[in-house]
């Protein structure tokens, strides 16, 4: 299944269902042994029969990566929460007509950028995003090299801005492909453009924080 | 230089890029700092501190104790 060969978030990542806590166990039906070690698309097939303990390995598979996207467009935590929660609410009520041929993540975070979409088209146009620095970011640790980590934080911060500057149709596919990595095959298809104009998007992104990277860079050299 | 960047050169067409690119004073700054730059984007890569994924559970089966089967297919 096309969902394995590109499994991810990487496999060493997953919580395995042997790992959950009692009460985890006990609301997927108490099975002795759990859905942990399948694959997404077996996974997908059981929750389409009814299975809600194979669902949730789902959501705990691709829920905090979902996120993490949806944080990066929208700028606003609760906002991406909410997101998340629709999203996985409408995989569920369509997960029968989910087709196998896609992976099911690629699916999923089409159904989440779409939601993010719609609810950034009712948000009246002067309406900011808001910015939630924290919401994702490592805490700051100079204790060792602290000029060398001090600079690489700086330049982390200048990298964010200008990934939130971009305009969301040139934002998403950098966020997709770059930042978290997923291939261009994947990216594009998640947000339903052909490969070439996803290209297209990406590269001119790609140019425009290049020159907040630059800038940055030219100044810090003064 | 997307191609290249994107791992979808071949080894002859890369070696040709960065021959190119040592000699161009275009082409050269331009695809080193494409470089860094995507291994910088990389390193934004992050995960919440605390997992939405309870959350999110708990949600959907709030919602589906409430609206057995899909009553909120028209949005909730």
């Amino acid at each position: 299944m096309a969902g394995d060969r590109h499994a991810f978030p990487p496999a060493s990542r997953r919580v395995r269902f042997g790992e959950m806590s009692d009460s985890d166990a006990s609301s997927s039906g108490g099975l002795a042994s759990g859905p942990g070690g399948l694959g997404d698309g077996e996974l997908v097939g059981l929750a389409a029969a009814g299975r809600r303990d194979a669902f949730e390995e789902l959501v705990r598979r691709h829920a905090d990566q979902l996120y993490a996207v949806i944080l990066r467009l929208t700028g606003d935590a609760g906002e991406a929460e909410e997101v998340v929660q629709e999203a996985f609410l409408r995989a569920w009520r369509g997960i029968d007509r989910f087709e196998r041929r896609a992976q099911f993540f690629t699916w999923l975070y089409r159904i989440g950028l779409n939601e993010a979409k719609r609810r950034a088209g009712r948000r009246p146009a002067s309406e900011p995003l808001s910015v939630e620095d924290g919401a994702l970011a490592q805490t700051a640790d100079f204790s060792h090299a602290p000029e060398r980590r001090a600079e690489q934080h700086a330049l982390r911060v200048v990298l964010e801005r200008a990934v939130r500057d971009l305009p969301a149709g040139y934002r998403a596919p950098l966020i997709l492909r770059d930042v978290e990595g997923l291939s261009t095959e994947q990216a594009a298809e998640i947000m339903g453009l052909k490969e070439a104009a996803f290209k297209s998007r990406l590269h001119r992104a790609r140019l425009k924080v290049r020159d907040a990277m630059d800038a940055y860079l030219a100044d810090d050299a003064r | 230089m997307s191609a290249y960047l994107d791992g979808e050169l071949g080894a002859e067409e890369r070696r040709r890029l960065e021959r190119h690119s040592d000699l161009c004073p275009e082409c050269g700054p331009m695809l080193r700092t494409l470089v860094r730059l995507t291994h910088e984007l990389r390193d934004l890569r992050r995960r919440p501190e605390r997992s939405v994924a309870p959350g999110v559970i708990e949600r959907w089966m709030e919602t589906e104790r409430t609206f057995p089967g899909g009553a909120a297919r028209d949005g909730w």
